[in-house]
């Protein structure tokens, strides 16, 4: 089922006092998330994928909003810091989702800005929305579970908006923000394989994917699965320990025989009649949308598109 | 009661002397708020008298089904199904679409509407909506029942009857005028059933019946401006019911107990006051439903599961209505607040049985995952469900009536407010083990589950409404009189919580711990919201050679807005929800005509049609537009031909031999929204030979004389089909003495 972090609406609108000089005109907001780093001019460099905080302060008077960072990591023991200046202009739209308002913050702006550490930043694209999905919560018995490993279910939560950015920086870096621990919604079509006129729709699926960023590994959740009209929706049906290549385009997750679990009272039962045979999620660009393929126990073919946010400004 | 009590404890009561006197019969709540003669009216109304009542054996509102047009009452089910359909509209669960007042008592709860009433003076059925004087749930309509008044009668009045089905009835009721102010009257009733249709499984008969009934009744003309009417009665009901027939094996055949039980007390307390130049008259009411209604709930010979719905209810309404006389003959007005508080307590537990566990939980679990299968902790367990229902509301109305030479303009608005809350406590505490399958075969521990499930929560709903009436009746004298008329009405059936799909929920939130499906959720699901209806209605009362012929007529165009269907969860559970289905349209007509070609002969015919269709309805699944609405009836029909012969001879008193012969028809039913499945038009015949004497009656009876099988109703259950047989050809033996 999806969820709405309505709060982050409040969050926003909250937002009205700051720290600068102009009280009334002025709101700063700071966004924590991760960065991935990638390098455009070499293909053998994996993404670096680190935390990192950024400072909007948007002037409500002028429509300019400057951007800072003291703690972007681009790897190989290169952390830079920047403010971009001139301001970058901004907009701001009215959002609205179940009866909740809530303004949305966004720009796109080609630069080249001179950034204080002395680099450029260009092609920035930004859009600070309120609206993200959160997948349901599950009862887990972590003690009951510990023969699988280390698995938790725990969501790392955001503590306030889900930025989508997007900025080159110099000219080796292509920046967006990312979260490792991304709820895709939106419908799958399955259907048997060999049967004609056999699809099937499901409205209401969710693919959760959390990753470690160390082993570089991705614990999925499918959640409200179904695969014909036949099967129950299956509440959460997970797949452990596949692995994921992060790539200058985003990231891929292949696996092939996978075993699920289905949360059974908080407990895991594998369900080895019912192999994912192939899968394959992928999620490019600013990786906000996600699609996957899969085949289970020979017989269902099923596809999966999503995205994790919504795209308020269009 | 305690009016009855009072009056007779020596209360001395002058005589009346040459001032009008107060006529009781206005204290009857129709009669209080409309014109006593209905054919005077801008409404389609139907009147039985005490005769036909009596001609027909007509002790409650099922009996009445048919006679009157476009009303249909389907018998089956038990007592606690009382499924009206008047043009198309009904309710087979929750709020009723008709209103049911019984000696000015206003039946709150549906459950109650169906028992047998010893002496009933009159029935009238007043169609379309009349929720502008009488408030919520009278959107189909309104029946009012008045009892014989101890005013009008005195003397003992017996009845015994016996007839097929094992079936015995019997009332003894002493009516006497204490003096001419006062009178007092107290009916006790019994009925017995060994019933008609046969449970296969223990070859026992499933309809029977054992119920008994006292009514007090007392009026006291206080003054000649001051009069007081008080009801009292009490029922008491046990039978079985339940005969549905699985379609597949055309066998009535279950294991588990299906039983209902009603305990109810009601009291009406009427006070009529004449001022100079109004009436202001109050209805006090006190109704209290005791019941309990226990299911086989799959009907089947296996155990799976069982239902049980106990409830208490105790509702009290007041109405206060004060009628201006008219003003130059030219202007009428009334006017009333209403008021009711009701309070609802029910116990719902759902049983899990031995094979209801095996083949809807486990069977399908393991055959999901027969690597690691699951068995329960227990063969039985309980969803329970405990629920308490406060609802409260107020209304003011008002009507003005306005007359120029032949012309009536009337006017009428309501203004109603309500507030339903919901309290809910549901729990479940049970659990099943997970097993490993062995490569050898063996299966070893491999988890436990618990469901432990305690959920409380609180929802209220509060509804405003409005309900408008305007009426325009011309009348007119002649060969041919009588009057033509248009109205223009809105009605409501109030909103309400479906506490039936709280199973539903539960078996939802233990299908989620076990790992499928996701939760409910329950305010979404388990409120629905008011019904609303809008009437455009044309009719004539026409009467002709001295009233030797009446004919009633009237078209109709019904649209309704939010309908409340009943609908059936696919899949292996059970239980009805109820949802606003959308738009539904319904249009027809009526015709009722009654004639006497001789002085001895008597003809009546009273015809119904209804085609009434969805307009727009989507349950998620399936669009229904066009097709037409279930349950409802599409013709109703009612022949009646009755022939006095006088006895000349002196044998007993006996003065005279009636013959009656008369049919009921109804269909086609559809069964289902989808229109797969129907029930043709049937036909019912019935007779009776009377003979009568001026102290004793004796009627020889049968109804359903050609033994017409059809079928009253129709559902599903776990995706098995079920119906309900009519009752087979029958007759009996009635005695009846007056004295």
């Amino acid at each position: 089922m999806k969820k709405y972090l309505a709060m982050a609406f409040a969050a926003l609108g909250l937002m009205a006092t700051s720290c600068s000089d102009d009280p009334v005109n002025t709101t700063t907001m700071g966004v924590v998330t991760y960065n991935y780093v990638t390098n455009l001019n070499d293909d053998s460099k994996n993404p670096v994928i680190k935390p990192g905080t950024y400072s909007f302060e948007f002037d409500l008077a002028s429509n300019n909003m400057t951007l800072s960072t003291n703690n972007l990591d681009l790897g190989s023991n290169q952390v830079t810091s920047f403010t971009v200046e001139p301001a970058v202009p901004f907009k701001v739209a009215l959002a609205s989702f179940e009866g909740s308002y809530g303004n949305v913050f966004y720009g796109n702006a080609a630069g080249p800005y001179l950034a204080k550490n002395g680099m450029e930043v260009k092609n920035l694209a930004f859009e600070l929305s309120p609206v993200y999905y959160v997948p349901p919560m599950l009862a887990f018995d972590s003690e009951a579970n510990k023969e699988y490993g280390n698995i938790n279910l725990d969501y790392i939560a955001r503590s306030g908006v889900a930025p989508k950015m997007r900025y080159l920086l110099g000219s080796d870096h292509l920046i967006y923000t990312f979260w490792p621990d991304l709820y895709y919604t939106g419908k799958t079509t399955t259907s048997v394989n060999g049967v004609s006129g056999s699809d099937f729709e499901s409205l209401n699926v969710g693919f959760r994917i959390k990753f470690d960023l160390d082993t570089k590994k991705a614990l999925v959740v499918m959640h409200n699965a179904q695969f014909n009209p036949n099967m129950p929706e299956m509440k959460a049906l997970i797949l452990t320990d596949l692995d994921v290549d992060f790539t200058n385009n985003g990231y891929e997750i292949n696996a092939e025989n996978v075993v699920p679990f289905n949360l059974e009272g908080g407990k895991l039962t594998p369900y080895p009649n019912f192999p994912f045979t192939t899968f394959s999620f992928k999620a490019e660009g600013d990786m906000v949308n996600g699609s996957c393929d899969f085949t289970v126990a020979g017989r269902f073919t099923g596809h999966f598109d999503g995205k994790y946010m919504e795209y308020m400004v269009k | 009661m305690i009016l009855g009590a009072a009056a007779m404890a020596g209360t001395t009561v002058t005589a009346a002397d040459s001032l009008p006197e107060h006529n009781l019969e206005e204290l009857n709540v129709v009669a209080v708020k409309q014109e006593a003669i209905l054919r005077e009216e801008a409404v389609s109304a139907t009147v039985i008298g005490r005769r036909e009542i009596e001609e027909l054996d007509i002790t409650g509102m099922k009996t009445a089904s048919n006679v009157i047009p476009n009303f249909y009452i389907p018998d089956y089910g038990s007592r606690i199904t009382s499924s009206i359909y008047v043009r198309g509209i009904g309710a087979r669960m929750d709020q009723p679409a008709v209103g049911l007042n019984v000696d000015n008592v206003p039946y709150l709860n549906k459950d109650a509407y169906d028992f047998d009433i010893a002496d009933i003076a009159s029935i009238e059925m007043l169609r379309g909506p009349q929720s502008t004087l009488y408030g919520r749930n009278t959107m189909g309509g309104l029946i009012n029942i008045t009892t014989l008044s101890p005013m009008s009668y005195q003397g003992w009045r017996i009845m015994v009857q016996g007839g097929s089905g094992t079936s015995f009835k019997g009332s003894a009721g002493w009516y006497g005028k204490i003096n001419d102010r006062l009178a007092t009257s107290l009916t006790l009733s019994g009925t017995y059933s060994g019933g008609y249709f046969t449970n296969l499984y223990d070859g026992k008969k499933l309809d029977h019946e054992k119920s008994g009934a006292a009514r007090w009744k007392t009026q006291w003309r206080v003054s000649n401006d001051v009069s007081i009417q008080n009801s009292f009665s009490a029922t008491l009901l046990r039978q079985g019911g339940y005969p549905y027939e699985y379609i597949e094996t055309g066998e009535i055949n279950y294991n588990d107990t299906c039983f209902y039980r009603r305990f109810t007390l009601n009291d009406g307390l009427t006070v009529n006051y004449r001022g100079r130049g109004f009436t202001l008259t109050s209805i006090t009411a006190v109704q209290h439903i005791d019941d309990n209604m226990t299911l086989d709930q799959d009907f089947l010979p296996l155990p799976y599961f069982t239902l049980t719905q106990k409830q208490k209810e105790t509702a009290l309404t007041e109405d206060i209505v004060i009628k201006g006389e008219a003003v130059e003959g030219r202007y009428r007005w009334l006017g009333g607040v209403f008021g009711f508080y009701k309070h609802l307590k029910m116990e719902a537990p759902v049983t899990f049985k031995d094979e209801g566990i095996r083949s809807l939980i486990e069977d399908h679990r393991n055959d999901a995952n027969p690597y690691y299968p699951i068995e329960w902790d227990t063969r039985e367990f309980p969803l329970l469900s405990d629920f308490t229902i406060p609802t409260r509301g107020g209304a003011l109305y008002h009507e003005s009536r306005f007359e120029t030479g032949n012309w009536h303009f009337t006017g009428g608005i309501r203004f109603d407010y309500e507030v339903a809350t919901l309290n809910y406590l549901s729990r479940c505490d049970t659990g099943y083990e997970i097993y490993r399958r062995e490569e050898d075969g063996t299966l070893v521990p491999f988890n436990d589950v618990e469901i432990k499930i305690n959920d409380s929560g609180r929802l209220s709903r509060r509804y405003f409404n409005w309900m408008p009436r305007i009426s325009v009746m011309y009348d007119f004298d002649g060969a041919l009189s009588g009057n033509v008329y248009g109205v223009w009405s809105k009605g409501y059936k109030a909103g309400g919580f479906n506490t039936q799909m709280f199973s539903e929920v539960l078996q939802g939130r233990l299908m989620s711990i076990m790992g499928i499906g996701g939760n409910h959720d329950i305010d979404e699901i388990v409120g629905y919201k008011p019904e609303y209806s809008w009437n455009y209605e044309i009719g004539a009362h026409l009467s002709a050679l001295d009233g030797k012929i009446t004919a009633d007529l009237s078209l109709f165009l019904i649209e309704c807005r939010d309908q409340q269907m009943t609908t059936f969860p696919d899949g292996t559970t059970t239980g009805r929800i109820m949802t606003n289905a959308g738009k539904t349209r319904s249009l027809g007509g009526e015709i009722s005509l009654s004639g006497k070609p001789r002085r001895n002969v008597t003809l009546t015919a009273s015809y119904g049609y209804t085609n009434a269709r969805f307009v727009d309805y989507d349950d998620g699944k399936m669009q229904y537009k066009g097709k037409y609405i279930p349950y409802a009836p599409h013709n109703t029909l009612f022949l009646q031909g009755l022939l006095e012969l006088p006895v000349k001879k002196d044998f007993l008193g006996l003065n005279k031999i009636i013959f009656d012969l008369n049919m009921k028809g109804t269909g086609k039913i559809y069964w289902n929204e989808s229109n797969s499945l129907h029930q043709n038009f049937y036909a019912e015949a019935g007779g009776a030979i009377t003979l009568s004497a001026n102290k004793w009656e004796l009627q020889i009876w049968g109804e359903n004389l050609t033994d017409t099988r059809f079928n009253t109703f129709y559902f599903m259950s776990m995706g098995n089909e079920f119906l309900q047989r009519g009752k087979p050809a029958r007759g009996g033996v009635t005695l009846r003495f007056n004295f």
